[in-house]
């Protein structure tokens, strides 16, 4: 390759748009031409320069809400609020940590409430405050592309893969044959403490079944929030919370499904 | 339930992409405000043709639609003057002097302004790949225009941007 030739490859090959066979020749004429070398790292440095520049700026924390109830208002739905905020950049932790701490400190009330009080029902507030962190991090692992920590359809790879990483054994069940496809397993955390969550698919909808140790055994109770169908119970000294925009028919098949085959192991 | 569908949807299709969205409207349209009601407005128009969205790449997608409101916008409100400019100006490949001077890239500033210099369809095609990382291919689908057009605009983009900032660098101040 002469200089024109690779004067002609030298923005394709930063953009990485070469493929392999040109960028070797590419690579190889640049390790002994410094002419052209000095170009290439122009094109680098200008790229770098474009990159730090702040061309790119914060959007306002606002818009996201405001697009969000017109585009559901369009279509009928009243949000009382937004309820799925808004990943915000420079403090993306700055939100849930407030909520973390009431969820912490509602858990300790609640675990009272459990052992002192003759009802086995947690305070409702609790369970609010629970179901909205479990559907939060459900839409988390939508949006921000995190579905899964193991990516597999197979429960022998998925269930092993969580070993060490829990103090407890999460069930793994493989439901491909009812058509609730396995597709992987994902660490969160939840309530204060790391919870397992199992990723299964239904056609194009997700169902994140998220699990960690609680004491007692309790059917299954449903609710809906903010359009997405949640059930949870507890059974064999785990809670179950499974999340999806799945229908509340199907959402109940899965959950027997899992239930049938969790209790008979 | 439809409903809840729709909510899914927008979460799924659309939120994950307002940020860069916003991010090139306010760069093609030039101020914020204005940005922040084309990405609003596009970002309806999108919702409502969802069921023309079949899978594929949402972020295109939705990128395509703001953009094309971008342009109707920027060709109501005004005319750019500067495209026929910059048409005009020589930029020929033997600018690119093996010699390479010094380019004023640690002046934020005078970086951000060289590109806001640029006709939009030069702009955007900066950004694209420069800040979100596209390929020729991905900034075509959402330019409308052949990949050798999209080459051939980075190329006299960068040529531009390396001019500029080169006669700052040499005058040792901005023009």
């Amino acid at each position: 390759m002469n200089c024109e030739q690779a004067r002609a490859l030298i923005e394709l090959y930063a953009d990485d748009e070469l493929d392999l066979a040109q960028s070797l020749e590419l690579e190889r004429h640049v390790e002994t031409c410094v002419a052209c070398a000095a170009m290439l790292a122009d094109v680098h440095k200008l790229s770098r320069a474009v990159k730090s520049s702040g061309v790119y700026g914060e959007m306002p924390s606002a818009l996201h809400g405001r697009v969000r109830n017109a585009a559901l208002a369009d279509v009928g739905i009243q949000q009382r609020a937004v309820v799925v905020p808004a990943p915000r950049r420079p403090a993306p932790v700055a939100w849930w940590r407030p909520l973390g701490i009431a969820v912490a400190a509602m858990l300790i009330l609640g675990v009272f409430a459990v052992r002192w009080l003759p009802t086995a029902h947690r305070a409702t507030d609790e369970n609010t405050l629970l179901a909205q962190e479990v559907l939060d991090s459900h839409v988390r692992s939508m949006m921000a592309d995190h579905l899964y920590d193991v990516p597999s359809t197979d429960q022998h790879t998925v269930k092993p893969w969580f070993d060490g990483k829990l103090d407890f054994a999460p069930p793994v069940v493989d439901l491909t044959s009812e058509g609730f496809e396995l597709a992987g397993g994902r660490l969160d955390y939840i309530a204060g403490r790391p919870v397992a969550a199992v990723v299964y698919r239904r056609r194009k909808h997700v169902i994140n079944l998220s699990m960690w140790p609680e004491h007692g055994t309790e059917a299954v109770n449903a609710i809906m929030r903010n359009g997405y169908n949640m059930l949870y119970w507890k059974s064999g000294s785990l809670e179950f919370w499974a999340v999806s925009d799945l229908n509340a028919q199907e959402m109940r098949e899965f959950v027997a499904l899992i239930q049938a085959r969790t209790n008979s192991r | 339930m439809e409903s809840q569908e729709r909510v899914h949807q927008f979460d799924r299709v659309i939120a994950p992409h307002l940020s860069r969205a916003y991010n090139l409207a306010r760069l093609l349209v030039g101020n914020a405000a204005d940005a922040e009601d084309l990405v609003q407005e596009a970002s309806l128009r999108a919702f409502r043709g969802l069921d023309s969205f079949h899978g594929g790449d949402s972020k295109t997608w939705l990128l395509v639609i703001v953009r094309n409101a971008c342009y109707t916008f920027l060709g109501r409100n005004r005319r750019t003057q500067n495209e026929i400019e910059f048409a005009e100006e020589e930029h020929p490949q033997t600018d690119r002097t093996p010699e390479v001077q010094a380019l004023a890239t640690e002046d934020s500033a005078a970086v951000r302004k060289a590109i806001e210099e640029l006709p939009a369809e030069f702009r955007e095609a900066v950004v694209l790949r420069e800040m979100e990382e596209l390929s020729y291919r991905e900034i075509a689908e959402i330019t409308g225009a052949p990949v050798g057009t999209v080459m051939s605009r980075l190329s006299r983009a960068r040529a531009h941007l390396r001019a500029r900032l080169q006669t700052q660098s040499r005058r040792g101040a901005r023009p």
